[in-house]
């Protein structure tokens, strides 16, 4: 009886561990559970969304910049495309030996040997970028090593096969403040929407293996790709006069200077250059970010003498004078307080309007804005475009004319001659191609056609701003600026065969600490165009501060002279007079 | 009028509606086998012929991807190349002259090739 009860109670205690086993069982997966769907709910749904759900961005194809190239076989080049190159990342979790590891991928990356070897030896780490924009030799030469946990992801990177060649034109692409990607400066920045085109996107469902399942709902919006912009620059002419703007800069020991050649029939930019400039490809490599900004439509200056051609013109064409008329040089000018003198401190006795010019006298071009008036003359400063932006597609600066537009006196007369006021060397270009246009302003553009990815164009047609003076007074000035290139100031940018227009400018330069202009201290500018029966270019160049040469004639005039003798070469442009070389 | 069949008499052998083409149970029977394993046929042929071409889209896919990468590197370096400054470089290698000294020809009234 007694063993019967004791194999009952044996058995009552089996049961009881065989349920209190399962018992325990349940409590700990029903408490597994707990942990899984409620506590750890949020964590499990991300995954499994990211494992199921397939949300991407479709990023477009950023739109190129063009230029024509008769020579290429597509017909255009790109001074500004697109290029895929390589981020380095390891995974240091992967890796068994970081210091051989390290020691073999030193010598391929810029990183330093003890950087590397910290960063690959974080031994629960998932993710280390080590170097952006490897090319793919640098990644060949890597994947060769063959070392676990080194890897490479595409990085889509604007690249500018030129270089240096017009960067102050086409900008970068750099991070903006939300680190995205976007245009800065020049053209990048200016048809930043165009070039960026349209982000897409696609949300669908993947199955275990990754595939996409096509019955599952789905939606997506593709990618447009940015627009392609043609520009109006002629590649040889560009490169040709920044290099030659860049050897006078470093001749001169200039501080920098610019240039800007144009079509005056139209307005369109053929070459802009500005020196220093910046490789666009190593942006981030530059120290002093004033070479960002397009020196030839972003940095206003005094231009000096080359205004006496807008006054003269102006007093023309009010027929107040003509270029015979004359009066006496007494060698310098009252205005109140002030004396205004002429550059060379001399008096000249009587001068003809011709003869202001090509001696450049200060006291003249005083005479000829003072028999229209100050009234008049802020007038015609105006629509000759200065005080306000030429409207071109680019970042602009709209110059300083208040003190002309006070129309006081003194700021009148310093503005004959081109001081007291600030313009840019665009609108210089602009101006001057006025009296090659039968005194038209023309506004100027650089994008010739924006071609969209559906392959429509957009082309930019030439636009007349208005008739600042007339046809009549145009040929009148353009005959006495090439005295100025023959007889004056301007001998220098001479080029023989041809009748080439021309004005110099040397101007003192503000200090902005004392408000008084520097001793000894110039910027030299020559601004004309050529030949003169029927002007192909209007041309602008300048020399910030050179400081070898006090005068323009010595420093803008010849780089002129050797830039307008290239372009009427390259353009077959056939002399209208005997070829003599003095 | 004709008589309503029963429920036993409608699902009873001989009232079939295949009994009109004079067809047995038993061959009828075949002849549904037989067509579901030639569908069962027809359904993996077009199913492997789909995969086949679905495989063949997606390696030409790869190949245009791949054709597009390369294009897109020669286009670079032939940019490169074309580069002014590059052009500048290895144009000195190959010893020009200078073109500054040069005359333009004006047209004479009545000249004539001397041959």
């Amino acid at each position: 009886m007694a063993q019967r009860r004791g194999t009952g109670n044996r058995r009552i205690n089996r049961e009881s561990i065989v349920i209190g086993f399962f018992v325990v069982f349940a409590l700990l997966l029903g408490l597994r559970l707990f942990t899984l769907q409620v506590l750890q709910h949020g964590f499990y749904t991300a995954l499994a969304a990211d494992i199921h759900q397939l949300n991407e961005k479709l990023l477009p194809t950023r739109g190129q910049i063009l230029v024509s190239d008769p020579q290429s076989s597509t017909g255009v080049y790109p001074l500004a495309t697109n290029k895929t190159l390589h981020l380095l990342y390891v995974v240091p979790k992967q890796i068994t030996d970081p210091i051989a590891a390290s020691e073999a991928l030193a010598p391929l990356v810029t990183m330093p040997k003890d950087e590397l070897l910290k960063r690959l030896s974080k031994a629960n780490d998932l993710y280390e970028p080590i170097q952006h924009s490897m090319t793919d030799d640098q990644q060949t030469a890597i994947a060769a090593l063959k070392i676990t946990g080194v890897a490479f992801s595409d990085e889509p990177t604007r690249y500018y096969p030129d270089k240096n060649l017009g960067s102050q034109i086409l900008g970068f692409v750099g991070y903006n403040a939300q680190n995205l990607k976007v245009g800065r400066y020049g053209l990048e920045g200016w048809y930043q929407k165009e070039l960026a085109g349209q982000q897409g996107y696609i949300n669908a469902q993947k199955d275990a293996s990754g595939q996409l399942i096509a019955t599952a709902t789905q939606s997506w919006q593709p990618a447009i790709d940015g627009s392609n912009l043609l520009l109006t620059i002629d590649r040889t002419v560009q490169f040709e006069a920044c290099q030659q703007l860049d050897d006078a800069v470093q001749k001169h020991g200039a501080d920098g200077g610019s240039l800007v050649i144009m079509d005056p029939k139209t307005g369109a930019i053929i070459a802009m250059c500005g020196a220093p400039n910046y490789d666009p490809n190593n942006f981030n490599q530059v120290t002093d970010a004033k070479v960002f900004a397009n020196a030839a439509t972003q940095v206003p200056y005094e231009p000096g003498s080359v205004f006496k051609a807008f006054t003269m013109s102006a007093a023309l064409n009010e027929g107040k004078v003509t270029p015979d008329s004359t009066y006496t040089d007494t060698g310098e000018v009252k205005v109140g307080s002030f004396t205004i003198k002429n550059s060379d401190e001399k008096a000249h006795g009587v001068q003809t309007m011709k003869q202001v010019l090509d001696e450049s006298l200060n006291t003249g071009a005083i005479y000829a804005m003072s028999q229209i008036g100050a009234d008049k003359f802020s007038q015609y400063v105006k629509a000759f475009g200065f005080g306000s932006p030429t409207n071109i597609d680019l970042d602009e600066s709209s110059g300083n004319i208040s003190g002309v537009a006070s129309k006081k006196d003194i700021y009148a007369d310093t503005g004959a001659f081109g001081q007291g006021l600030t313009v840019t060397p665009l609108q210089l270009a602009a101006a001057y191609g006025v009296m090659a246009n039968g005194g038209k302003l023309m506004q100027p553009y650089i994008v010739a056609k924006v071609q969209k990815p559906d392959g429509t164009e957009v082309v930019t047609q030439p636009k007349v701003v208005r008739q600042v003076i007339s046809a009549e007074t145009a040929a009148t000035i353009s005959g006495m600026l090439v005295d100025v290139v023959e007889n004056g100031h301007g001998k220098k940018a001479a080029v023989p065969g041809y009748y080439v227009a021309g004005k110099t400018g040397t101007a003192q330069i503000p200090d902005l600490t004392t408000g008084k202009y520097m001793v000894g201290a110039t910027n030299g500018t020559f601004a004309g165009f050529a030949p003169v029966e029927d002007p192909q270019f209007v041309m602008v160049v300048q020399l910030l501060h050179p400081r070898d040469v006090q005068f323009a004639e010595s420093s803008a005039a010849p780089l002129f002279g050797s830039l307008a003798k290239f372009l009427m070469l390259y353009d077959h442009i056939q002399p209208t007079r005997p070829i003599t070389t003095k | 009028m004709a008589r309503k069949l029963n429920s036993r008499e409608i699902l009873s052998p001989e009232h079939h509606w295949w009994h009109a083409l004079k067809l047995s149970t038993q061959k009828f029977a075949i002849l549904v086998s037989i067509g579901a394993v030639a569908t069962g046929f027809g359904y993996v042929f077009m199913t492997n012929q789909t995969a086949q071409e679905g495989f063949a889209i997606k390696g030409l896919q790869q190949q245009i991807a791949k054709t597009q990468a390369d294009n897109q590197k020669l286009e670079l370096k032939s940019a490169d190349l074309q580069a002014l400054a590059a052009v500048q470089a290895s144009s000195t290698q190959l010893g020009m002259v200078s073109a500054d000294t040069f005359q333009y020809l004006a047209p004479t009234g009545g000249a004539v090739a001397a041959r």
